[in-house]
């Protein structure tokens, strides 16, 4: 936590050139995620723009040591769910309601042949399904399986308890598995 | 043999390899006599997989070049200091973040408080709650490897006055008897609410158990290759749950029971 401790903060200059560098080092990552929040190219390219000017304006308030990529993942989030509530609709939060009330999915994943179905999805296929996910178990799957966040860092970009994360990346799993099977079995 | 809801939590860290040995036995365990479980954790695990063989086709969308000159060009936009600040105050995940783990910390495990709940013991149970606490000990020190948390003695303290009403005294310099720290939790077992404290004796994780309103005789038990030892203070039963050599653990529960009030 001490900027004293790293020799790379030392000079203010170094600091903002080195935080900024890093920070644009996550550009990728914040649009592919973008594009599975707004799933448009266009308002995807405008969210990841506002979290930048959000971030560099905020520079002073990271704290030097911690997780930028996470805090620069945080405030997209933050920042699609304020425009999301400006336009008064809140879906988000309807969706994620909806979606704790969900429960437990069938269990009739065999042993087997289904497992080995799912080997043959191919990437095209595979994307479509998670953008198919509902959005709350979308979120938590691309964060922890495509982006490999820790559960801790998915909860404050989400703003919801690390448990919920948990139990969002499980039944994400579990529904992305059901889906493929039906849609390999009906093909079989 | 835990519950399907009493490895509910940690089914996920599971399956993406997060847990130790001790808490991975735990689940393999349950996974052996549950084929409910077993087949959640067969299509979570598939899906799991599946994801990362296509990861580097996943990860290979990439931003537009001029969305990158754009966002590499805000770093010289003027910024107004007063509003800079204005913002930053609000974009402070990482220190906003913690009390909302310590929080979701409790809420994974605790799903009701109904105050002081009195068990009915026979000495035939003793078995069944050792392998229950112990159960619980791998799940929460699984959990708290992941959480990272730690709390301090005064936090403990208080949170054992509120949650059950217990003016806790916890041994002071423990650190001299090779004891620290980790935090307490509230545990929910079948019975009712249990106090949990972790600490750590020389690395190992030792858990003592407070299970208030219960009469126990003193016991010394084994289950799932830990030691349970089981005493009274005071009107309220102790369980103490490590697993480390006969000696090890004669050493901790004689430190404990002569320090813990």
């Amino acid at each position: 936590m001490s900027e004293a401790q790293s020799p790379l903060w030392d000079a203010p200059a170094d600091r903002t050139a080195l935080f900024e560098a890093e920070a644009l080092a996550a550009l990728d990552g914040l649009y592919r995620t973008a594009l599975r929040l707004t799933r448009v190219p266009a308002d995807s390219e405008d969210l990841v723009q506002e979290t930048y000017l959000k971030a560099f304006r905020a520079a002073e308030s990271f704290t030097p040591g911690t997780n930028l990529r996470a805090w620069m993942f945080t405030i997209l989030h933050n920042t699609f769910r304020n425009r999301l509530r400006d336009r008064a609709r809140e879906p988000v939060q309807a969706d994620s309601e909806a979606v704790e009330r969900v429960g437990d999915l069938p269990s009739s994943a065999g042993e087997t042949p289904e497992t080995l179905l799912l080997r043959d999805v191919l990437a095209p296929e595979l994307q479509a399904a998670i953008d198919d996910l509902p959005e709350a178990f979308r979120q938590a799957v691309w964060l922890r399986d495509v982006e490999e966040f820790a559960y801790a860092d998915i909860a404050g970009m989400l703003g919801v308890p690390i448990g919920t994360v948990m139990s969002r990346i499980s039944r994400g799993r579990r529904l992305l598995f059901e889906r493929l099977n039906r849609g390999k079995l009906a093909h079989v | 043999m835990s519950s399907c809801t009493g490895i509910d939590a940690i089914v996920t860290p599971y399956v993406d390899g997060e847990l130790d040995h001790d808490a991975r036995g735990l689940v393999d365990a349950h996974l052996q006599g549950c084929a409910v479980c077993r087949a959640r954790v067969t299509a979570e695990r598939a899906a799991y997989a599946l994801v990362k063989r296509r990861q580097a086709d996943l990860r290979g969308v990439c931003a537009p070049d001029s969305l990158r000159e754009r966002c590499a060009a805000l770093r010289r936009a003027p910024v107004v200091p007063w509003s800079a600040r204005a913002v930053g105050a609000r974009l402070r995940p990482s220190r906003s973040t913690r009390p909302m783990v310590r929080l979701a910390f409790a809420a994974t495990v605790l799903i009701a408080v109904a105050g002081t709940i009195f068990y009915r013991v026979t000495a035939g149970a003793q078995q069944a709650i050792a392998a229950e606490l112990t159960a619980d000990h791998a799940k929460c020190f699984a959990l708290n490897s992941i959480l990272r948390t730690h709390q301090s003695v005064g936090e403990v303290e208080a949170y054992l006055r509120s949650g059950f009403d217990w003016e806790a005294a916890l041994p002071e310099q423990a650190e001299h008897a090779d004891m620290h720290l980790v935090g307490s939790r509230p545990c929910l077992y079948e019975r009712g609410l249990v106090a949990h404290i972790m600490y750590r004796h020389r690395g190992v994780p030792v858990s003592i158990f407070m299970l208030p309103g219960v009469q126990h005789a003193s016991n010394v038990l084994r289950a799932f290759g830990h030691d349970a030892i089981i005493w009274n203070d005071h009107g309220r039963t102790f369980v103490l749950i490590a697993k480390a050599s006969p000696e090890q653990v004669q050493q901790v529960a004689t430190f404990v029971r002569a320090s813990l009030h």
